[in-house]
């Protein structure tokens, strides 16, 4: 428990946390036998380093995700352009004949 | 002309790149750690998260002048760069509520809270969001355009409400680097300065891009008019 407590990623309200079961020995003594409720701040689990991560992928994913949606619309404007470009050369074709 | 605006582009291109990676070296080797009541390592998360906020501030002060300029002169530059601005807003709203939520169950507990500040930003992004769906589905003519300016005006109006909502409403967003905070470490303000540079930066290059976007589609458009005009005629 207190090197629970102790770990540096843990946020707040993980001082005062009940026991986590998880962390006892599996001994058949050691396991619920019944649930009670308690007061007080769930004991936080999720890693620090895991969200920063999680954090900074999205932010690059959501990035590339934007840069892909202008380039695909780029890509459209680009179509078009040709398609009139084509459409003044036939007009061109056809003034000439 | 052209010359000079690939030069401004490329110019762009290489200061985002340079700051974004030096913002990356920042956060993992240099930002010290921070106390675990803030997050512990999840707090670096802080040195995009509020850039970002302010990117979007940023995005939304441009898209509030261009909507208000084109509602007084509806020119097609002025369109261009309310709407590009909308979508840049969006997604900077995006980023930082993306961010703020896994920042919030190290420190909070929980990802989300209907906190004043929160609640007020997620209708910011909102109010952005619609101005974009808006100029996509509703077409393109002049009406929808007004439409869209004076929501991309309306929507900036909130944008001052997020910002006091801490110091009007409380709420668990920290107070460290607005009046009456404790302040930040010398190294955590180098390194949140550079945040501010990168993103500040990354808003100038999409915004640029996406109104010249806009742009190009108007006057494509504007051909394709024509051409189908001579069409008609010939």
């Amino acid at each position: 428990m207190s090197d629970l407590s102790q770990d540096p990623g843990l946020g707040p309200g993980t001082q005062n946390a009940p026991v986590n079961s998880r962390t006892l020995p599996a001994a058949p003594e050691g396991r619920s036998s019944e649930f009670v409720a308690v007061t007080g701040a769930e004991a936080e689990s999720t890693s620090a380093t895991a969200m920063l991560v999680t954090a900074y992928a999205l932010f690059w994913v959501l990035l590339l995700g934007f840069a892909w949606m202008t380039w695909r619309r780029q890509q459209r404007l680009a179509d078009r352009l040709n398609q009139i470009e084509l459409r003044v050369a036939n007009i061109d074709t056809g003034e000439k004949k | 002309m052209r010359n000079h605006v690939s030069h401004w582009a490329a110019f762009l291109t290489l200061m985002c790149t340079a700051t974004l990676t030096a913002l990356f070296f920042a956060v993992a080797l240099y930002a010290p750690l921070a106390q675990p009541e803030a997050g512990g390592i999840s707090q670096k998360i802080f040195y995009f998260h509020v850039p970002a906020a302010y990117a979007l501030y940023l995005c939304g002060a441009v898209c509030c002048v261009f909507s208000a300029a084109y509602l007084i002169r509806p020119t097609s530059s002025n369109n261009a760069w309310a709407r590009g601005a909308a979508e840049c807003a969006v997604y900077f709203g995006l980023v930082v509520l993306t961010s703020g939520p896994l920042w919030a169950k190290k420190a909070w507990g929980v990802y989300w809270t209907w906190d004043p500040r929160l609640t007020t930003l997620l209708l910011s992004v909102l109010i952005y969001a619609s101005v974009v769906v808006l100029r996509v589905f509703a077409g393109d003519g002049d009406a929808e355009r007004r439409f869209a300016s004076a929501l991309g005006v309306l929507g900036t109006v909130n944008l001052p409400i997020v910002h006091l909502s801490v110091r009007k409403w409380g709420g668990n967003h920290p107070t460290v680097i607005t009046r009456g905070g404790g302040g930040i470490a010398p190294e955590m303000r180098h390194v949140l300065l550079l945040g501010f540079l990168a993103m500040t930066v990354l808003a100038l290059l999409l915004l640029w891009i996406r109104a010249r976007n806009a742009r190009l589609n108007d006057r494509i458009r504007e051909l394709e008019d024509q051409l189908s005009l001579s069409d008609l005629y010939d």
